[in-house]
């Protein structure tokens, strides 16, 4: 076994690329390092990098005196995937094929001499390598190889762990020496390739960040170079520090003045070196942030352009997230309006922060102190209403529709949905915990990538905040309410079909075979109750979600209105209410397979220009529909 | 799917606590599979399925309802349709056992008086779950007389007997009904007000629709 570091020649620190599976041993210390020079044409003339030098070592292992003993207390090396590409190239092609073959290196010899011949001539040539980034590859001697050891390139046989002054000890076997050869002559290729795309690696991200070019870093060296620390921080945070940055006061007593100074030097240097990062840090944050402030400019002109240029439309201003104040809020709301009816709609990444900038409003506009809720509702102590809830929520938490939440696989995300729906309840005992619950909290907590608190607050924004009052509690008068508003809308805005399903209905109780109630009734309460969760396909249910939760419960009964308008020429040709529930049988499901239309279009048809008043006449009709509600169950639960 | 191929549509409405495997029971019988997983039925919801009842063609309309609490008010306007009502509880459960006589009120306060009822425990195949001994059932279902099975949706038991039963006991019922209301019909036009109306619906349906059974 041994590892592989890629050190800075420079200020010695050791970077090592993408390599987290490697333990870094303290390899100053216990590991001997023989140096060679690689070459590296294909390096461009002025590297960004920092000469580097590749370090191979490997543990002495004293423990271990024999060999066979030593190997097997070798663990396999998990290469990363960066090098296991690497490898499987090259064990099929034996260079680079897009660089100009690096010329070999000189083939070691083992043997002490030859190491520091080895060692002088690449200090010589050292000048006329045309990059100045020189690679060393260290090894220890490979006392024993053999084939199978060979052909696995993941552990790359040169086991052994032998002091360098152990090396006249080993018998001289010209066949193992052949064989070590070929496998050194394979690692120098590996490396040089190693080398040649971490410089590649290190050009493209130059190219791709272009603002940081001007930014300078100032090494130890003195010199100003390249601030390459930025650029590849996969190396960066690699860097071992060799010395430890506090000392103790007792340490300190018993150094020497000039270790001292050494150290204060030292210190010092980490100082500047810190403010230099510090303020070059600052200033690439401002121009992130102009630079930030000038894109959002941007979408906030393109948005204004495809808008249809209302009064309002001029007080949208994009932004991340929202500004400050009440004004600021509204002028990101408007800018959200818009980028919701894009084609695309909202970005799927970007949801999340939509939906909780959306919530997080809504709680601070109730003056809610959230970590303090937080704590209270997700606490683990017993409240006394948790045994009855727990029973109901975790009869439902496999039935969401939602195969994240089923099986085994599905266990952990179902004691997350649990701790979820049982926050809500705590936190609003009038509504507790309602079938259908279930299904929301599912979908909100896939949008929340998991994260239980967040799903809560976009819960309470949600029935608190966007839908109409008790649509989960009081025996859902809520929802019975805008069932009959929704009714009453129809009969305004599709006269035939309302008349039509109402004939079907009197018919069926008029020919006294049975009684119906109102036709629609079975659908209109399944979609408005999950919010056509279970209803449409997910990307036009998110879709309409993020609607709901900018424009409001109005989007509800439009969407609903939408797809009663599409089906209504189906729904005119039907003879009988039977007739009606058989075709409709067969149109939910393809509504949840297919989806009606597809999702752009629906957007597009709830347009929010609607010319009738439908704010008005929705608030008006569920007043009446609520005070109905109301008498009807007083005068129930008097009959009782 | 024609609803002129069928002699009749049979509307049957399943309650019982949740989780007692209604919609479980009607996805068992309507298509034939059984999934571990349902999504919780929100509101209502129905399935049907055509029947050969002793050859004779009959749509079964099978109306799922949410078995919590606080859908009651809303499930209760679809009693009044229902002619033949499945009450289920689930053998592993004590409460929806107990609970039955609550819903047995319910169906009394709701559905029409000669509505068919039929009593079912579910999930018998889950002997060692077991909770409610089998005759607790059936002395609850002779109590009330209705019929009662166990039944099983995991390993499909009684599953068709138990909804052709109902499907039989809807039958004699209308038959019955058809004979008392032709009956009165004949005697004479002094029945009360409702008797009257049905009658002239009866009249109006047979003139209009001769072929179609006018139950």
């Amino acid at each position: 076994m041994f590892y592989v570091f890629l050190m800075n020649i420079e200020n010695g620190s050791v970077l090592i690329p993408d390599l987290e599976q490697y333990e870094v041993p303290p390899w100053k210390r216990h590991y001997m390092v023989q140096k060679r020079r690689c070459k590296i044409n294909a390096v461009p003339q002025r590297p960004l990098l920092p000469p580097i030098k590749i370090v191979l070592v490997q543990p002495r292992e004293k423990e271990c005196p024999k060999k066979t003993e030593r190997r097997q207390s070798l663990k396999k090396i998990e290469i990363s995937p960066d090098f296991s590409t690497l490898l499987a190239r090259n064990r099929d092609r034996p260079l680079v094929s897009s660089l100009p073959p690096p010329p070999l290196p000189e083939l070691p010899v083992v043997d002490e001499d030859a190491i520091l011949r080895d060692a002088l001539s690449s200090e010589s040539s050292l000048n006329s390598c045309t990059s100045s980034a020189s690679s060393v590859i260290s090894e220890v001697a490979a006392p024993s190889l053999n084939d199978d050891e060979q052909n696995s390139l993941t552990e790359i046989p040169l086991s052994g762990g032998i002091n360098p002054r152990d090396y006249r000890q080993i018998t001289r076997d010209p066949k193992k020496e052949e064989k070590q050869r070929d496998e050194k002559e394979r690692l120098f290729r590996l490396f040089d390739q190693l080398l040649s795309e971490i410089y590649t690696a290190e050009e493209m991200s130059r190219v791709s960040r272009r603002r940081s070019d001007n930014l300078l870093y100032t090494g130890r060296s003195g010199n100003k170079v390249e601030r390459y620390h930025s650029h590849c921080g996969f190396l960066e945070r690699y860097r071992v520090e060799e010395e430890p940055l506090r000392y103790s006061v007792e340490l300190l007593q018993k150094k020497s003045v000039p270790e001292i100074e050494r150290i204060v030097n030292r210190l010092n240097l980490h100082l500047k070196e810190a403010g230099d990062n510090l303020v070059s840090g600052l200033e690439e944050r401002d121009k992130l942030v102009i630079e930030n402030q000038g894109l959002c400019d941007l979408i906030t002109a393109s948005l204004q352009a495809i808008s249809a240029k209302r009064s309002e439309d001029t007080e949208m201003r994009f932004s991340v997230s929202p500004g400050g104040g009440d004004t600021g809020f509204s002028e990101w709301a408007k800018a959200m309006k818009m980028v919701a009816r894009l084609p695309d709609g909202v970005p799927a990444h970007f949801r999340k922060t939509l939906w909780l900038s959306l919530a997080d409003k809504h709680l601070s506009s109730k003056n809610i102190s959230w970590p303090q809720v937080e704590r209270s509702i997700f606490s683990d102590r017993l409240n006394p209403d948790d045994q009855e809830l727990s029973v109901q929520i975790v009869k439902d938490l496999h039935r969401t529709g939602c195969s994240l939440f089923c099986g085994t696989s599905g266990q952990h995300n179902q004691a997350v949905l649990k701790r979820v729906l049982l926050a809500y309840a705590r936190w609003n005992k009038n509504v507790g915990y309602c079938q259908g619950l279930n299904m929301l909290a599912a979908l909100i907590l896939q949008v929340m990538q998991g994260f239980q608190g967040e799903t809560v607050k976009v819960m309470i924004y949600l029935i608190e905040g966007v839908l109409p009052e008790s649509y989960f509690a009081d025996n859902l008068r809520g929802l019975s309410v805008d069932m009959a508003v929704f009714r009453d809308l129809l009969s305004l805005k599709l006269p035939e079909l309302s008349r039509h399903l109402d004939n079907l209905q009197q018919e069926s109780k008029d020919s006294g075979t049975s009684y119906e109630p109102p036709l629609m009734d079975v659908f209109t309460m399944q979609w408005f109750l999950t919010i056509f969760c279970n209803c449409l396909p997910q990307q036009t249910v998110l879709r309409l979600w993020d609607l709901l939760f900018l424009e409001g419960d109005s989007v509800l009964i439009k969407a609903a209105l939408v797809i009663w308008q599409s089906l209504a020429e189906r729904m005119l040709s039907v003879r009988s209410a039977d007739e009606f529930y058989s075709i409709m049988a067969v149109l939910t499901r393809e509504m949840m397979e297919f989806g009606l239309m597809e999702a752009n279009n629906l957007i597009k048809i709830l347009s929010p220009t609607e010319p009738l008043q439908l704010g008005s006449f929705l608030a008006s009709k569920r007043r009446e529909w609520k005070a109905l509600k109301i008498i009807s169950s007083r005068s129930r639960s008097k009959g009782e | 799917m024609a609803p002129a191929e069928c002699e009749a549509t049979y509307k049957v409405l399943v309650l019982g606590d949740s989780n007692v495997g209604k919609t479980c029971i009607v996805h068992r019988y309507c298509d034939q599979t059984y999934y571990d997983t349902y999504i919780s039925t929100i509101g209502i919801d129905f399935k049907q399925k055509i029947i050969s009842l002793d050859g004779t063609p009959i749509k079964m309309q099978i109306w799922d309802t949410a078995g919590q609490e606080r859908f009651r008010t809303l499930t209760t306007a679809y009693y009044r349709g229902a002619m033949g009502i499945l009450l289920m509880y689930d053998v592993t459960n004590q409460e929806s056992f107990n609970n039955l006589t609550y819903w047995l009120k319910n169906i009394e306060e709701n559905a029409s008086p000669d509505v068919i009822k039929v009593l079912a425990g579910n999930k018998c195949d889950a002997v060692s779950q077991r909770m409610v001994e089998q005759d607790m059932g059936q002395k609850l279902a002779e109590n009330y007389d209705i019929p009662f099975y166990e039944v099983s949706c995991k390993q499909n038991i009684n599953i068709d007997k138990i909804f052709l039963t109902l499907a039989r006991h809807i039958r004699e019922q209308r038959s019955y009904q058809q004979l008392t209301e032709r009956e009165h019909y004949d005697s004479g036009q002094n029945g009360n007000i409702t008797l009257d109306l049905k009658s002239r619906i009866l009249e109006h349906t047979s003139l209009k629709e001769p072929w179609k059974c006018t139950c």
